[in-house]
C-alpha cells in the first residue's frame, strides 16, 4: 500500500530522527532500491567502508538495517520510506537479494512461534494465585478501614493532608500485592485540592477504590467479566501467554488514532482501533522505556488484517496484536448514528464498570458548529457533544465538512469528545 | 440542587456530621427504593454503599445537551459541489510545502491552481489561511482559489476576514502594513489599479504612510505617472517631497532631472589631446562651478563631511552621485571606460570613485556597471574600485556577473555577509550557467563556514530563481568525501530539494 509522507514520519521515534530521516530520502545517496508487493530494500552508503543494508516488510511493518543506530526505526529506514512515497520508480529491483529474504522468512516463523505459545505449569500458577489472593485480601481489608475513616471524618479535610499520609497508604497496597489500589491512593494524592471541582474527582475516585475492594469481597457472586475488572483495577497482571492462547477476534481493524503521552520515565501511547465486521472497539497500549525502540507495526489511518486478543472485562477493550497479515489503505469507519445512541451504550458499560472513564467513539454523522467559540459536533436530534481540540484540529474540522455532516472518531471523557480522526472526501484525515 | 451535590455535601462534612439517611431522604423515590434493599451498616458503610450506587446511576445517566439547531444553523453550511480539486499528486506536493515549511513555494503552486481553475482542497485551507494571516499577497492568491468551502470558513474566524474583502476594502480598512503589502502585490500584478488606488486617498493619507507607499510605488512608468510624481514635489512632508525629487532625479523625461542635468553638466570637462596628437584626452572636474542651489533644491549637504574634500569638492562630488551616467556619455562624446579610466588611474580624482559607483547603482546603469566590472576583472584593480564595487553589482549584466563569481577577485566583493543578499536582488531569470555561477559562489563562501539558523530562509528563497537544470549538477557542490562540512552539506540538500519541490508543481497538477 502507498503510505503518505505524514504517515512516514510519524514512524519516526523522535524529531531529530524525522530529519535525519528525510536527508536519506536523496536517491543519490542510495547504491541500490528495490521493492514488492510486500516489502522494500535497498543499500546505502554510509560512513562505514560497506554500504549499510536496509530492509522493510511492508504486511507487518518491521524494520532492519545493519547501521549501528540505536534509534528504531533508524533514519535509513525512514528515508526509504519516504524515497518509496516520492520516487517509487527509482526501486528498481523486484526480487529480494538472500538478505531480504532470510529476513522475512525468519519474521514470519518468529509470528508463528507467537500464535503457538508453550503451555504453561498449571498447578504451579494455581499455588501462585492462592498466595496472591491472601496478601490482597489484608490489603483489601485495610483499605476499607482507611476509606470509612475517611468518610468519617469528611472529603474537606483532604487538602491538608500531607504528602505521607497518602504514600503510607500507598506503599502497604503494593506490600499487599495490591498495585492498582496503590494507584487509586496515590491518584487521591495526586489531585490538585485548589482546581475547581476537587470534591467530585475525589468522591469519584474514593467511591471507586470501595467499589474494588467490595468487588473482591463478593468474588465469588461476580460475572467472570467483572471478576476480570476487578483484578485489573487491583492491578493484577494478565499474563500475555493466556492473551496468546485466545482465538482471538479476527478482523480487519481501522486504525482511528493514536495519543502519546510522556512522563520522566516512560513514553505511553494509546491506539484506538475499531474492528469493521465486529464493529468492537480496541485499545492497545505501548509502554516504551528511553532507549527502547517502537513497536511501528501500528499506523493510525490504515487499516489491519489482524488478529486480536482482548484482556477479559465486562466490557473487553484492552487488547494485544496476536498477528497481523496484512496492512490496507483505510475505508470509511461506521459508527453511532445519533448521540443516543451512544448513551444507550455508553450507560451499558459504565454501569458496570469500575473506572473506565473514557471510550472510544465514532460518531457516524455529526455535522460540527462553531458556536460561541465553542466546537460542538451535532447529531440529527439536535444534541450535540463539545469537542476538546487544538487549534489547527478544530478549523481542520470545519474545513472537512463545511458544516456538513461527517464522520468523527475519537475519545470520550466527562461528555467532551476528543477527536483523533475525520472522514471526509473520500479519506481518512488524522487530526 | 441535584442529587450528586447532596451527597458531595455530606461526603466534604464527613458522616459524623451528615448522617447517610438525611442524604438518601433527598434522593429519587426509586433510589431511595433500591438502596432499602442494601443491608444496613454502620454509618460510613452506609454512605460507601450510597456512593456507589449513585455513582453508576449518576454516569450511565449522564446525556448530551441538546442544542437549537436552528440557532446553531446561523454559519449555514458550505456548498461544494461542482468544485474542481488539483490531482492527488499537486495535493500531495501542497502537503509537503506546508510541512517542510517550504513556503516560498506556495505562491507558485498557488499560481497554477489560480491557472487551471481548482480549488483548494478543503483539509490544506486551514493552515494556508493561517500562513496568509500575516501576508496581504498570500491573501490575495488565497482568495482566488480557497473556493466556497474557504469563504465559509472566512466567516467563522476574525482572522481570516481579510480574505473576504476586496481590494478596495482592503486599501480603505487595512492596517499600514497590509496597505503596503497590498500595494506592493498590486505593482506587480495590475500596476494601474496600484496607482489608481495610491492616488485616491493620497490627500488623506499621513506623512509616514505617503512616504511609505511612495517608497514601494518607486519608478512612474508613464507620462500620467510622471506628472504624479512631480506634484509632489509639493508635498507638505518633507521627507516626501525629498522622495519624489530623488525619484525624478532617475527619470531622464522629468523635468527636474533635465534641468539638474542642463546644469550640472559642466562639471567635468573633456580636456583633449594637444594638436600634434601627444597627451590624450583629459577628464576634468571643475568643482569651482556654481552649484548651490542645486545643493539647496537637493537637501544635500554645503560643506564637507569628509577632509579630502574641500567644501567645492564635496558639493562636485554629491552632485556627481546623482547624474545618469549617461548623460556623461553624450556630453563627453566617449565610451563609459574611457570616462571610467582616468578615475581609477589619476590619484587626483581617485577619491571621485566612490560617487561613480553611487551614481550607477542609483540609476541601475548596466553599461557602466559592466565597465567598472571590467576594471575589477583585469588585474589593475585597485582598494578603491573593489571596496565600491558590491552597491553596483543589481545593475551588471548576468554574463559580467557570471564572470566575476568565477574570478578571484569575487572574494574580495562578495564577502559571506552579502553573497545571499547580493543573489536575492538579481532579479532577471536565471539560466544554468549562472545558476552553477551563484551555487560555486555560495560554496566558497558557505562550505566552510555553514549558512547561519538567521540566514536560511533567505538561503532557501534562491531556490526560486535556480535553473531546474541544477539538478543534475548537485554533485559538483558537495564537499569531497573526506570533509565533512555537516551544514553545507545540509544546507544543499535542504536547497536542492526545493528546487526540485518547484520542478514538480507544474506536471503536479497534469498527473
Amino acid at each position: 500500500m502507498q503510505w503518505t509522507e505524514e504517515q512516514i514520519l510519524e514512524l519516526a521515534p523522535d524529531a531529530a530522527s524525522v530529519k535525519a530521516g528525510k536527508k536519506q530520502a536523496n536517491l543519490s545517496k542510495w547504491l541500490r532500491l528495490g521493492a514488492t508487493e510486500n516489502s522494500l530494500w535497498g543499500e546505502v552508503q554510509g560512513s562505514g567502508s560497506t554500504p549499510y543494508q536496509t530492509r522493510i516488510d511492508l504486511r507487518q511493518i518491521g524494520y532492519k538495517c545493519t547501521c549501528p543506530s540505536r534509534k528504531f526505526p533508524c533514519k535509513h529506514a525512514i528515508g526509504l520510506l519516504l524515497l518509496r512515497a516520492r520516487s517509487a520508480d527509482a526501486f528498481t529491483e523486484t526480487t529480494p537479494p538472500d538478505w531480504v529474504a532470510d529476513w522475512l522468512n525468519q519474521r514470519e516463523k518468529r509470528e508463528e512461534r507467537k500464535a503457538n505459545p508453550k503451555p504453561v505449569d498449571e498447578k504451579a500458577r494455581q499455588k501462585r494465585v492462592a498466595s496472591r489472593m491472601k496478601k490482597i485480601e489484608g490489603g483489601v481489608e485495610e483499605l476499607q478501614l482507611w476509606l470509612k475513616d475517611l468518610v468519617r471524618d469528611g472529603l474537606a479535610t483532604l487538602p491538608t493532608r500531607d504528602r505521607a499520609f497518602w504514600q503510607n497508604t500507598a506503599a502497604r497496597m503494593v506490600d499487599a500485592q495490591a498495585p492498582g489500589l496503590a494507584n487509586f491512593v496515590r491518584r487521591m494524592g495526586e489531585i490538585n485540592y485548589h482546581a475547581a471541582g476537587w470534591e467530585y474527582t475525589a468522591w469519584q475516585t474514593l467511591t471507586q477504590m470501595y467499589l474494588v475492594t467490595e468487588g473482591f469481597k463478593q468474588w465469588e457472586s461476580l460475572d467472570a467479566g467483572v471478576q476480570e475488572d476487578v483484578k485489573t483495577a487491583l492491578g493484577w497482571p494478565y499474563a500475555k501467554d493466556e492473551l496468546h492462547r485466545q482465538a482471538g477476534v479476527e478482523d480487519i481493524w481501522q486504525i482511528l488514532g493514536k495519543q502519546e503521552f510522556q512522563d520522566e520515565r516512560l513514553t505511553t501511547i494509546r491506539y484506538l482501533l475499531k474492528g469493521k465486521t465486529s464493529e468492537r472497539y480496541a485499545l492497545i497500549l505501548q509502554f516504551i522505556a528511553p532507549g527502547q525502540p517502537r513497536d511501528t507495526s501500528l499506523m493510525p489511518a490504515t487499516q489491519l488484517e489482524a488478529t486480536l486478543a482482548f484482556y477479559p472485562s465486562n466490557y473487553p477493550l484492552r487488547a494485544v496484536v496476536k498477528e497481523i497479515r496484512q496492512t490496507h489503505p483505510m475505508s470509511q469507519p461506521e459508527g453511532y448514528a445519533t448521540l443516543a445512541e451512544f448513551e444507550a451504550s455508553y450507560a451499558q458499560v459504565v454501569s458496570f464498570d469500575l473506572q473506565t472513564n473514557q471510550l472510544p467513539v465514532v460518531l457516524g454523522t455529526v455535522t460540527p458548529r462553531w458556536i460561541g467559540e465553542k466546537l460542538l459536533l451535532t447529531d440529527s436530534t439536535g444534541k450535540a457533544v463539545t469537542v476538546q481540540v487544538t487549534e489547527e484540529g478544530r478549523w481542520k474540522i470545519l474545513a472537512l465538512s463545511g458544516g456538513q455532516p461527517i464522520t468523527v472518531a475519537g475519545i470520550i471523557e466527562n461528555r467532551m469528545l476528543h477527536p483523533l480522526g475525520v472522514w471526509a472526501f473520500s479519506e481518512y484525515h488524522l487530526l | 440542587m441535584n442529587s450528586i451535590d447532596e451527597i458531595l455535601k455530606a461526603a466534604l462534612l464527613g458522616t459524623d456530621k451528615t448522617p447517610p439517611q438525611s442524604v438518601i431522604a433527598s434522593l429519587p423515590q426509586a433510589v431511595q427504593q433500591e438502596l432499602s434493599q442494601l443491608p444496613s451498616e454502620d454509618n460510613e458503610t452506609n454512605f460507601l454503599q450510597l456512593s456507589a450506587f449513585m455513582l453508576s446511576y449518576y454516569r450511565a445517566g449522564q446525556e448530551f445537551p441538546v442544542v437549537d439547531i436552528d440557532t446553531a444553523n446561523q454559519n449555514n453550511s458550505s456548498e461544494i459541489e461542482g468544485e474542481k480539486y488539483a490531482s492527488t499528486a499537486a495535493n500531495r506536493l501542497l502537503r509537503a510545502l506546508i510541512s517542510e515549511n517550504r513556503h516560498s513555494l506556495l505562491t507558485i503552486w498557488l499560481t497554477h491552481c489560480a491557472e487551471k481553475s481548482y480549488k483548494i482542497a478543503p483539509q490544506y485551507l486551514p493552515q494556508l489561511l493561517k500562513l496568509g494571516e500575516e501576508d496581504v499577497a498570500l491573501q490575495r492568491q488565497l482568495a482566488e482559489v480557497m473556493g466556497e468551502r474557504g469563504h465559509w470558513l472566512t466567516n467563522l474566524n476574525d482572522d481570516w476576514q481579510v480574505l473576504r474583502q476586496s481590494t478596495q476594502e482592503i486599501w480603505e480598512t487595512g492596517t499600514s502594513r497590509q496597505r503596503k503589502q497590498l500595494l506592493r502585490h498590486l505593482l506587480d500584478h495590475d500596476r494601474a489599479q496600484a496607482t489608481e488606488l495610491m492616488q485616491s486617498t493620497w490627500k488623506e493619507e499621513n506623512a509616514t504612510d505617503r512616504f511609505d507607499f511612495l517608497s514601494v510605488w518607486s519608478n512612474p512608468q508613464s507620462a500620467e505617472e510622471l506628472t504624479f510624481l512631480e506634484t509632489l514635489l509639493q508635498d507638505k512632508s518633507k521627507k516626501v517631497a525629498a522622495l519624489a525629487q530623488q525619484l525624478l532625479l532617475r527619470q531622464s523625461e522629468s523635468k527636474l532631472a533635465q534641468q539638474f542635468h542642463q546644469q550640472c553638466h559642466q562639471l567635468l570637462t573633456l580636456k583633449k589631446g594637444s594638436m600634434l596628437g601627444i597627451g590624450s584626452a583629459k577628464i576634468e572636474i571643475n568643482a569651482d562651478v556654481n552649484l548651490t542651489t542645486w545643493i539647496k533644491e537637493l537637501g544635500l549637504e554645503p560643506e564637507s563631511l569628509d577632509k579630502a574634500f574641500t567644501d567645492q569638492e564635496y558639493q562636485a562630488f554629491q552632485i556627481l552621485s546623482l547624474i545618469q551616467p549617461k548623460v556623461w556619455e553624450e556630453q563627453l562624446d566617449i565610451s563609459p571606460e574611457k570616462i571610467l579610466t582616468p578615475f581609477i588611474t589619476d590619484k587626483s580624482l581617485q577619491k571621485y570613485l566612490p560617487a561613480w559607483a553611487a551614481t550607477v547603482a542609483f540609476h541601475r546603469n548596466s553599461n557602466w556597471a559592466n565597465a567598472w566590472l571590467d576594471f575589477v576583472l583585469a588585474s589593475s584593480a585597485t582598494k578603491v574600485l573593489l571596496n565600491n564595487t558590491s552597491s553596483l553589482l543589481p545593475a551588471a549584466s548576468p554574463e559580467v556577473l557570471v564572470c566575476l563569481f568565477s574570478d578571484k577577485q569575487a572574494e574580495a566583493i562578495l564577502s559571506t555577509n552579502n553573497s545571499i543578499q547580493l543573489l536575492e536582488e538579481l532579479r532577471f531569470p536565471w539560466s544554468l550557467e549562472f545558476s552553477k555561477a551563484a551555487l560555486h559562489l555560495l560554496y566558497r563562501n558557505f562550505a566552510d563556514r555553514g549558512v547561519y539558523h538567521y540566514e536560511t530562509e533567505a538561503f532557501m528563497r534562491l531556490a526560486e530563481r535556480m535553473h531546474i537544470k541544477i539538478l543534475a549538477h548537485q554533485e559538483e557542490f558537495l564537499p569531497p568525501q573526506n570533509e565533512k562540512r555537516d551544514t553545507w552539506r545540509t544546507m544543499l540538500r535542504d536547497l536542492f530539494r526545493t528546487i526540485e519541490l518547484k520542478t514538480k508543481i507544474p506536471t503536479s497538477f497534469d498527473e
